[in-house]
């Protein structure tokens, strides 16, 4: 499957629970793997992977529908895990 | 000036006057880049997606967000305000439509006023440096 690197907190805005990806014919878009709507795939950024469904979005945008019993957390850079604060 | 000592243990007053802005996950500056993007249901709107609501806490946007990430990142509204301010920025903290407290964070030309369509790199790496991290106390998967 294709890895793309993404932002998980676009999926709080409109449409919710849909990441966004790239606009139809953006810069962004054309340094993507070619995509085809329904496609899976598995969307990943720092600490955090899920496999999702790619969605045309009223033919103008890459969307993807993530698969919610696929999250994964994965294991964070020295760097960033140090950055982590402790709270009790 | 209002002076924090972090998220948790922050009096009342000083609670209510403090504004907090909250990301999911590791506020990195390629995911911030990655994130800066046209928001698909705001003509002209640009910016990085966080949960910001004047007078409410980290925990409760955390909440608002409904995240999957085991981690948060957060920041004072003025803080991330200075750091941009040292490179000739200044941003917009924009009400938009989505879940919980969806606010889009977009950056200016401080002299243009002009909304930036991309994040720079310098603006990026200083967002990132703004922002602490922290466990997230409300995952949701």
């Amino acid at each position: 499957m294709k890895r793309l690197a993404v932002d998980f907190n676009t999926l709080d805005s409109e449409p919710i629970d849909l990441v966004k990806i790239a606009e139809v014919g953006s810069e962004r878009a054309c340094e993507l793997p070619s995509l085809v709507d329904g496609e899976r795939v598995v969307l990943w950024e720092p600490g955090l992977e899920v496999e999702a469904i790619i969605v045309l979005y009223k033919g103008r945008y890459w969307m993807a529908r993530p698969d919610r019993s696929t999250w994964r957390d994965l294991p964070l850079s020295s760097e960033d895990n140090s950055s982590l604060e402790r709270v009790p | 000036m209002v002076r924090s000592h972090g998220p948790a243990g922050i009096g009342e007053e000083e609670r209510t006057r403090v504004s907090w802005v909250v990301r999911a996950g590791i506020a990195r500056a390629d995911t911030l880049i990655n994130g800066y993007r046209l928001h698909s249901g705001v003509t002209g709107l640009y910016g990085f997606s966080v949960q910001y609501a004047a007078g409410k806490s980290v925990e409760e946007l955390a909440q608002a967000g409904q995240f999957s990430h085991a981690q948060i990142s957060y920041a004072q509204e003025q803080d991330l305000a200075a750091s941009l301010a040292h490179l000739g920025y200044t941003m917009r903290l924009v009400p938009s439509p989505g879940k919980g407290y969806h606010h889009t964070f977009a950056v200016l030309y401080d002299a243009t006023g002009l909304m930036l369509h991309t994040l720079p790199q310098d603006a990026a790496d200083t967002l990132s440096r703004t922002f602490k991290q922290r466990e997230n106390p409300h995952q949701v998967r």
